[in-house]
């Protein structure tokens, strides 16, 4: 293993989707004095095990993740040729609103998200969802999302922090922090497993690892995991073909124990398998346990694409991942009051994926320029003391 | 040659992965999907393993397997939905 440098000037704590994000623009930008520290290896947790849907909107509209959505989805147009790794961006989005009586709430969704400058985002009726999704066979209503749909989070992810290193960032896998010592009221060095690095600037963005990097320099970061499981089929002629389609009911499976939540999600992925999904549960674990893979079989499966079983596809694999969850559902980004140097750039809840990257360019802005393109004053930590 | 049969993967494709930073099995599976296909590397595992020791990985990290995940061999989406009566007998 390489051995690591002593000084850096901004230390950047998790190779998930944001510190690669981050890694990546700062250095792009010029600011090649970047360390990414990661405990395992670049999309280990959530963004390696992610339902790898993007959307411009997870309902209800909210003005700051849509900004960040935006960013992303405009930025995944380009990635591809600037990674130099097709990054299987697919579009669009289609989520079927099944309940009738929840279309008023959805088009008003659509007015807001009109005046906050996306007109392309609207409610489509059957004849329209059957041109995009011919298989589909449930669904009167559904929301477009035209630059939302799918990407793989893993070539994403892994490509992100390979060009950052391509460009002059170190990236440190199987390097963990201990520790992180502070001077008067602003950062001095992380300690790791593998020595101290000096550092100007430390970011969190350690997904729900981000509470035990707080409580290295005595912050409370009320981040909380949530488990998610997804399946996946074996490889498929296309069937789908659009980039993801998702439900708005949340619904439970009242025939699994224990009451598990299912949000019924699918996507065919560039070679062919179809990620099915995804369960969410209280959880500190990211196994599939039998009921998961019972429950997306019976509550995705059966309902969603029922060809499935005429097909006799099989299920090859599952993965979990822990959620980042915040208790108002927003990120936690940019400075800490008191602490200099210390940047808050996690808490992205179930849209990681989608708003992760947007996320990084914007606190790389912070970082070279002090300013952020997109205000992000309703997101930092100190809406949580009080 | 063909390192993962089940997403013809080329061993090139993996000494690419290697070289751009890949340093585990798990590493080279996130960059290409070598190990992601029907039989979830039970072929290829071994031989990532070995191009991995030819680019100059060396240690347990560049031998680890990636963990295994249920189901451990493919199941129908039926046979745990809607026709699980007609699978389990």
């Amino acid at each position: 293993m390489d051995k690591i440098e002593k000084e850096t000037e901004v230390a950047i704590i998790g190779g998930g989707i944001v510190g690669a994000s981050i890694a990546y623009c700062l250095a792009k930008g010029g600011k090649k004095d970047v360390t990414l520290i990661e405990r395992k290896e670049l999309a280990s947790e959530a963004s390696g095990a992610s339902a790898a849907g993007v959307m411009l909107c997870l309902p209800p509209p909210r003005p700051l993740l849509v900004a960040l959505a935006s960013r992303s989805l405009k930025a995944f147009a380009n990635l591809s040729e600037d990674l130099g790794r097709d990054i299987d961006y697919v579009t669009p989005r289609i989520t079927v609103i099944e309940d009738e009586s929840a279309l008023g709430k959805y088009s008003a969704y659509c007015d807001t998200l009109h005046k906050l400058g996306h007109p392309e985002m609207r409610i489509i009726d059957r004849a329209e969802i059957i041109k995009f999704e011919p298989s589909l066979t449930f669904g009167k209503h559904a929301l477009l999302d035209p630059d939302g749909g799918h990407v793989n989070c893993l070539y994403l992810v892994t490509a992100l922090g390979d060009k950052a290193r391509e460009l002059g960032a170190k990236v440190y896998e199987h390097t963990e922090v201990l520790n992180i010592k502070q001077g008067k009221g602003h950062v001095k060095s992380v300690v790791t497993n593998r020595g101290e690095i000096q550092c100007e600037y430390v970011v969190n963005a350690a997904g729900y690892w981000a509470p035990r990097i707080g409580e290295m320099v005595g912050l409370r970061i009320p981040i909380t995991p949530l488990k998610a499981i997804m399946l996946a089929t074996e490889e498929l002629p296309p069937v789908s073909h659009i980039g993801c389609l998702g439900s708005a009911a949340y619904f439970a499976a009242d025939q699994i124990a224990g009451g598990l939540e299912i949000y019924p999600i699918y996507r065919q992925m560039g070679k062919g398998e179809i990620l099915i999904g995804i369960t969410e549960e209280p959880g500190e674990d990211k196994w599939a346990a039998f009921e998961n893979i019972q429950g997306i079989c019976r509550g995705v499966g059966d309902k969603l694409l029922p060809y499935l079983k005429d097909m006799r596809v099989n299920i090859v694999t599952s993965f979990g991942n822990l959620y980042a969850v915040t208790p108002d559902r927003l990120p936690i980004l940019g400075p800490v009051e008191g602490l200099e140097g210390f940047i808050m750039a996690t808490g992205f809840n179930d849209y990681g994926i989608g708003h992760g990257y947007g996320a990084g360019e914007v606190i790389a802005e912070l970082i070279s320029t002090g300013e952020t393109s997109i205000p992000i004053g309703e997101a930092t930590f100190s809406r949580f003391s009080c | 040659m063909i390192i993962c049969r089940c997403e013809e993967i080329s061993r090139e494709e993996i000494v690419a992965a290697v070289r751009r930073g890949a340093r585990s099995i798990a590493a080279v599976k996130r960059r290409t999907s070598a190990g992601q296909g029907l039989c979830q590397g039970r072929i290829c595992q071994r031989l990532i393993a070995q191009v991995l020791g030819e680019e100059g990985v060396s240690g347990i990290e560049g031998i680890q397997p990636p963990t295994v995940r249920p189901p451990v061999r493919p199941i129908p989406v039926g046979a745990l939905g809607s026709e699980a009566e007609q699978w389990i007998k």
